[in-house]
């Protein structure tokens, strides 16, 4: 009886969100421009992105990444242009995951892990419920995809900084979302975190989830993703890294702040911007 | 044989005279209203004090406290002290300043905690200012000031009952909603809660509790509920829930302590209820930083 109480009340209360159209890429952008009383951030971005991709957004600090997935996430409106996700406006849909740079988080806040991956399910229970079991399955499931099973318990700031990350893929997963927004997730980790989190990252393909990361590093980027997107305001490129990483796009990207050394083999771009996890870019 | 029989003796009466001592006050019924009171409040305050102390909110409610004391001070006058419409003169006056300072802390120029400062201060004169048009003021600016739960009469027992009751229904009600828009107010977003309904919905059920509870510790010393219980239980757990649990129950033991202690060594009761939840928070205090070095020594 509870059950079918439960059932009810989660179909007949909880809000109808966008739906999706059947036909509609997942990402659909058109002359997006934001700008702020500083200046512009965004100026004419138009792209697209499918099912299961996944993207490396790469450019300098204040590049306007971070608004840029801020539009994509429907918490920002742009100043002009059009976003389609599944053929609609950004702002109804719950399938998109904002993974928050770790240090804009609370890590003192009384909440375990668990707790926090839960989080991304409250929509999905209806007004005045509390988490059911079958809510508590999808976290457990959720965590041990992230290889974080053993830490569903642990206060949040127990963990390092990767498990803080893995948590927050964990949550999207809770969330069941179809396009993860990762904000500079690899930002002062070292480099077996890091791999770890790629490596989460590309099981998320088998899921169809996509998948958008800002990240600085540029060989790292090359690398471990078939897709990049160079941006710095304007968007310089958009395909694979050997089309998108010329010496000329980036040098339009970082302006002076960017050398190339000639190898023996290959060119190394070196930036003299310092990526400490600070963060540069414009809200 | 004689002397077991004379150490049981003792016993029994040093227990008796212990219940003695905790049912003699309860012959008065002031002082049985008084422990109710304390005891509703102290949850109230406890359970709301959590979403203060993890968001950092304390200055936001010790300045709305002292900003009802305009709206109080205008229901005095015009009924020449009677407590129920101060109450709901005092209620009016929060939920108005809460929203207030919410309002201006949004879009102005001015720093959040200036702005609050600014309104703080400002209401707070004017609540003196009218106050002591009276003749008699001292005497009830003390009871605003630093309360008076032992005057609570029956009427106004029942209102903060109805109040306290309703106040917990929203925070269990929309207890996921609130968890999440104090953590990650941008993952509410996305998943398209209304984070500005709830943020000033937060921000009434301070300013209502605030209003429920001023009778009990006066506004000088409200913050104290809201803040110390709620900061004494995030020292000993690690999930929100058991955080509210644990705050509830230390408000409510310092109320009923406090009161008693207020009866027998003739202090304020405000003050009385405020130190004994100080104590808990130094208690709680002390066990967080020796379970820690036990921690770092094993």
């Amino acid at each position: 009886m509870k059950n079918l109480i439960t059932t009810f009340r989660k179909q007949s209360f909880s809000r109808r969100y966008a739906p999706h159209h059947p036909d509609a890429p997942l990402l659909e952008l058109e002359g997006i421009s934001v700008r702020y009383e500083t200046g512009t951030v965004l100026d004419q971005i138009s792209f697209e992105l499918s099912h299961g991709m996944a993207v490396a957004v790469v450019g300098p600090n204040g590049a306007g990444k971070t608004t840029l997935f801020k539009v994509l996430a429907g918490i920002r409106d742009p100043d002009q242009g059009l976003v389609r996700v599944f053929g609609h406006e950004p702002g109804g849909h719950t399938c998109i995951a904002y993974v928050p740079q770790r240090s804009q988080v609370d890590w003192s806040f009384p909440a375990t892990v668990a707790d926090v991956v839960m989080m991304g399910r409250i929509n999905k229970m209806g007004p005045f419920l509390w988490p059911q079991k079958d809510d508590w399955e999808v976290v457990r499931r959720s965590l041990d995809f992230v290889n974080l099973g053993a830490y569903a318990q642990r206060q949040i700031n127990e963990l390092s900084g990767g498990q803080q990350q893995r948590m927050f893929i964990a949550r999207a997963l809770a969330q069941e979302a179809e396009l993860m927004l990762l904000d500079e997730p690899l930002n002062g980790l070292d480099v077996p975190a890091q791999e770890k989190i790629l490596e989460i990252l590309d099981t998320l393909k088998g899921r169809k989830v996509a998948v958008m990361i800002s990240m600085h590093d540029l060989r790292l980027a090359a690398e471990k993703f078939e897709r990049v997107m160079l941006l710095n305001k304007v968007l310089l490129g958009y395909g694979p890294p050997a089309e998108v990483f010329t010496p000329d796009l980036l040098k339009q990207a970082y302006h002076g702040h960017l050398h190339f050394i000639e190898g023996n083999y290959d060119t190394l771009a070196v930036g003299d911007e310092c990526c400490d996890g600070d963060h540069h870019d414009y809200y | 044989m004689t002397l077991w029989l004379l150490a049981m003796n003792a016993v029994m009466e040093t227990t008796m005279t212990i219940i003695d001592l905790l049912i003699t006050p309860l012959n008065y019924s002031f002082m049985v209203r008084g422990l109710s009171a304390a005891i509703l409040t102290g949850i109230v305050c406890a359970v709301v004090g959590v979403y203060v102390v993890v968001r950092g909110m304390a200055f936001f409610g010790d300045a709305l406290a002292h900003s009802i004391l305009p709206g109080v001070a205008v229901g005095y006058l015009i009924t020449g002290g009677s407590r129920e419409p101060m109450f709901w003169w005092g209620t009016g006056t929060a939920v108005l300043v809460s929203l207030a300072i919410g309002a201006v802390s949004k879009g102005a120029r001015i720093k959040q905690d200036t702005a609050i400062g600014i309104i703080f201060a400002g209401m707070f004169a004017l609540g003196i200012a009218i106050i002591s048009t009276v003749k008699s003021y001292t005497v009830d600016l003390t009871h605003f000031l630093f309360g008076d739960v032992l005057g609570v009469s029956g009427n106004q027992l029942l209102l903060i009952g109805v109040f306290s009751a309703l106040i917990l229904l929203l925070v269990i009600a929309f207890y996921k909603e609130f968890l999440v828009l104090t953590f990650d107010p941008t993952l509410a977003a996305t998943l398209r809660i209304p984070v500005r309904m709830f943020e000033y919905l937060q921000l009434v059920l301070i300013a209502l509790t605030i209003a429920v509870s001023f009778q009990a510790v006066g506004v000088a010393l409200m913050v104290a509920m809201l803040v110390t219980p709620a900061a004494a239980a995030y020292l000993l757990t690690k999930r929100l829930p058991v955080m509210m649990i644990l705050a509830a129950v230390i408000a409510s033991a310092s109320g009923v302590i406090g009161l008693y202690l207020s009866y027998y060594v003739n202090v304020a009761s405000g003050p009385a209820i405020v130190l004994v939840a100080t104590l808990f928070f130094l208690l709680a205090w002390s066990y967080a930083v020796i379970k820690k070095r036990m921690i770092l020594q094993a």
